[in-house]
C-alpha cells in the first residue's frame, strides 16, 4: 500500500541576538527607495516616505498609499543587515514562529525602533549617482530641474501580496500577463531584502497594426487607379506607329487590324480589371474590419466603387467604365527617345473602342 | 488659435518599454512630453502648448509564451569605470535589466500662435532625436499647419491610428478599495465584465512626485536643481482617431511638487 509523502516541517531559524543600538540604526535606516534596484553598483541610497508625507492624488505610487503598508527595504546590504531586517520583520508582521527562542527583551527593542519609521529619511548624499537615470521637466515659470526616478522593491512585494488576494479571490479568472526579468541576477539579496518581488512586472500591450487591414483600408477610401502599364501602352504605340508609317499616315481598317487592335485594348482591360479584383478580393477578406463592413466607401466615383465592388458591376457602370478607360488611353503618354509623348490617337477614330471596351466587361 | 506641427510615422527602435519599474507597456506619456520640449527649443520656441500621440504599432523585444513574455533584458552601459560590472563577476554589468520596444507612433505638436519658428529646423533634430531612449530611424515628412488651419485638417494629415486619451475619470475610490493600487488592478483585471467602450485601457507613468527637496546637488545635468522623484500612474486608453480625435497632453502642476501629464 502506497504511504504519502510526510511533509516536511519548516525549521526553525535561530534568533541571533544584536544590541539596541545595532536594531535602532538599521531600522532608521530602512527605506522604501533604494538607488541599488536601478545599478547594482551605485552609490547606496535610500528614502523613506513618513506618515505626514502622504499625498491625496488619484493616482498609484508609494506616496498616495499609507507609508507604513508598503514593505521596507535596507538600502544596501552590508554585514549582518539582512539578518537584523529579517528579524525587524518577524516582529513587525508577528511571524516570531518563524525564530526559536525570541527573547522578549529583543521583541521590546524591536518594537520600540520601529517607530522611528515614522518619519521620513534620506541617505545623506550631496550628489547623484552617475549611473542613476536623469529627467528634465520645467517648473511653471519655464525654469528646468532634473529629476532622478527612484524605484520601491517594497511596493512590487506589495503588488505581489494583492495579486494573490486576487487569485484567491477569484480562482478562475485568466491569469495577467506579466513579464521576467533578472533584476539582481543570482543574488537579488544584494540590491534588496523584496527584489525578488520585482522580478515578474506586469505586462499591458497596445494595439498591433495589421499592415494588409491597414492597405484594404486604404483601398477601400481610395479605390484602385486605372493605370495602364506602360510596357502594354508601349507596344500599342509601337504597334500603331508601325501601321501608320506603312500607310503614310493612315490607320488603315480591315478585319485583321481590328482584331490586332481589340486584342491589345484586351490586354489592357484585363490588366485594370485584374488588378481590381486582387484588390476585391482583400477587401472581402478583412470585410468585417472595414467601415460599415462594405467593401467601398461611398464616396467613392461610380467606375471605383464597381471596379471593387463586382455586385455594382451593372449595364451603366460598364458604360461609365469604358468610357473612362477610353479617356485614360487618351490622356497616356508613353516615353519614347528622351522625350515624354501622348499616343497620337485622335477622338474620332477611337470613339468605338469604348464599344469594343463594353463588349469586354 | 494654434499652430501645429505633424511628424507622421515615427519609427522608434529601442525605447523604453517600462512606464515604471513594475510594469511592461508602451512608453510613458511623460517620455512623449520631454520628446516635444525637447524638439520645441530645437526650433527655438521657449516651450510647446501640447503634444498629441497617435500611436500605430509596437513590437516588445522579448519572447512570447501565452500570457508571458521574456524580455530581451536590455543593460545599459554607462562606461565610467570597473563599477560599471559586477563585483562579485567581472563579465556581468552591474546596470539591472530593462525592457524596450520598436515603436510606430505619430505625433502632433501645437504651439502658441504667436510663436515663431520654421519647420526645417525640425529636421535636423529628428535625425538625431530620441524618444522614450529609443532612436528615431525613420519618420514621415513634418508637416505645418498654420493658427489659421482647422484641427480637423491636422488629425486627416495623420491618417489612421489610436489616440491616447487620458481616462482619470475612471480612477475613483469604491467602497471596497483600500487606495488606487485596488481601483487599478480592479479597472485592468483581465476578464472582468468590461462596460462597452473599455477596451485598451492600461495603466502607465502620467508624472512624477518629488520625493526629497529639490536643491542642488553634484553630477546635475545641466547643474539645474535636483530633486529625487517616483512615477505617478494612472490610467490611458488607446481609442481610434476616427472616434477620438486628438488629445493633447501638457504638464500640469496641481501643488509645487508634483508634475501631472494631463489633457485638460
Amino acid at each position: 500500500m502506497a504511504h504519502g509523502k510526510q511533509k516536511k516541517t519548516k525549521e526553525k531559524k535561530i534568533w541571533k541576538s544584536f544590541t539596541e543600538s545595532d536594531y535602532k540604526e538599521s531600522v532608521s535606516n530602512l527605506v522604501h527607495f533604494s538607488a541599488k534596484t536601478i545599478n547594482s553598483n551605485t552609490p547606496a541610497f535610500g528614502i523613506r516616505l513618513g506618515k505626514m508625507d502622504r499625498k491625496n492624488l488619484p493616482f498609484v505610487s508609494v506616496s498616495t498609499m499609507d507609508p507604513a503598508t508598503v514593505p521596507y527595504d535596507y538600502e544596501k546590504n552590508a554585514g549582518s543587515t539582512a539578518t537584523i531586517l529579517a528579524q525587524v520583520a518577524a516582529v513587525q508582521e508577528n511571524r516570531l514562529e518563524d525564530f526559536d527562542a525570541v527573547p522578549p527583551q529583543d521583541m521590546i527593542v524591536i518594537r520600540d525602533a520601529l517607530k522611528l519609521l515614522h518619519d521620513s529619511y534620506e541617505t545623506t548624499c550631496s550628489f547623484v549617482g552617475m549611473r542613476l537615470r536623469q529627467v528634465i521637466v520645467q517648473e511653471a515659470d519655464g525654469r528646468d530641474i532634473t529629476l532622478t526616478p527612484l524605484q520601491s522593491s517594497g511596493f512590487s512585494k506589495l503588488l505581489e501580496d494583492r495579486l494573490g488576494e486576487e487569485k484567491e479571490a477569484i480562482p478562475d479568472n485568466p491569469y495577467r500577463r506579466r513579464g521576467f526579468l533578472g533584476i539582481g541576477g543570482a543574488n537579488p539579496q544584494n540590491v534588496g531584502r523584496h527584489v525578488r518581488a520585482m522580478n515578474r512586472p506586469l505586462w499591458f500591450s497596445a494595439p498591433h497594426e495589421n499592415k494588409a487591414i491597414r492597405k484594404a483600408i486604404a483601398i477601400h477610401y481610395k479605390g484602385v487607379p486605372l493605370n495602364i502599364p506602360q510596357s502594354l501602352l508601349h507596344d500599342f504605340h509601337q504597334w500603331r506607329q508601325a501601321i501608320l508609317d506603312q500607310h503614310k499616315g493612315l490607320m488603315p481598317s480591315d478585319l485583321e487590324l481590328r482584331s490586332q487592335e481589340e486584342s491589345k485594348l484586351r490586354a489592357m482591360v484585363d490588366c485594370v480589371l485584374s488588378k481590381a479584383n486582387k484588390a476585391s478580393a482583400m477587401l472581402e477578406k478583412y470585410r468585417s474590419t472595414l467601415p460599415g463592413e462594405k467593401l467601398v466607401s461611398g464616396n467613392l466615383p461610380p467606375v471605383q466603387q464597381g471596379l471593387l465592388d463586382c455586385s455594382l458591376r451593372d449595364s451603366d457602370w460598364r458604360r461609365k467604365f469604358a468610357k473612362e478607360f477610353h479617356e485614360r488611353l487618351l490622356d497616356s503618354r508613353i516615353y519614347v527617345k528622351g522625350d515624354w509623348r501622348f499616343l497620337g490617337i485622335g477622338e474620332v477614330e477611337s470613339t468605338r473602342w469604348i464599344r469594343i471596351i463594353e463588349g469586354f466587361l | 488659435m494654434s499652430q501645429y506641427i505633424v511628424i507622421p510615422r515615427l519609427d522608434v527602435r529601442n525605447a523604453n518599454a517600462q512606464p515604471a519599474w513594475w510594469m511592461i507597456g508602451p512608453p510613458p506619456v511623460t517620455a512623449y512630453l520631454g520628446f516635444a520640449h525637447a524638439l520645441a527649443r530645437a526650433i527655438g520656441v521657449d516651450n510647446h502648448d501640447g503634444i498629441a500621440i497617435i500611436h500605430h504599432d509596437i513590437q516588445f523585444l522579448g519572447e512570447q509564451y501565452g500570457s508571458f513574455l521574456h524580455p530581451h533584458q536590455f543593460r545599459a552601459a554607462s562606461f565610467i569605470d570597473k563599477d560599471d560590472y559586477s563585483s562579485k563577476n567581472a563579465h556581468v554589468l552591474s546596470s539591472q535589466p530593462t525592457v524596450r520596444c520598436h515603436l510606430n507612433i505619430s505625433v502632433v505638436i501645437r504651439f502658441e500662435d504667436k510663436s515663431v519658428f520654421g519647420i526645417s529646423d525640425a529636421i535636423p533634430f529628428l535625425r538625431r532625436g530620441r524618444i522614450a531612449g529609443g532612436t528615431i530611424i525613420d519618420h514621415g515628412k513634418p508637416d505645418y499647419s498654420p493658427a489659421t488651419g482647422e484641427i480637423s485638417d491636422v488629425a486627416k494629415a495623420v491618417g489612421s491610428g489610436f489616440s491616447i486619451v487620458n481616462r482619470q475619470d475612471l480612477m475613483v475610490k469604491t467602497e471596497i478599495d483600500r487606495d488606487m493600487l485596488d481601483v487599478l488592478l480592479r479597472l485592468t483585471r483581465p476578464g472582468a465584465n468590461k462596460t462597452e467602450g473599455h477596451n485598451w485601457i492600461l495603466p502607465t507613468s502620467l508624472g512624477y512626485v518629488e520625493i526629497s527637496t529639490c536643491r542642488q546637488r553634484r553630477n546635475v545635468r545641466g547643474d539645474f536643481p535636483h530633486a529625487y522623484a517616483e512615477p505617478l500612474v494612472g490610467l490611458i486608453q488607446y481609442q481610434s482617431i476616427r472616434d477620438a480625435g486628438l488629445h493633447f497632453w501638457r504638464y500640469q502642476r496641481p501643488t509645487p511638487n508634483t508634475f501631472i501629464a494631463s489633457t485638460q
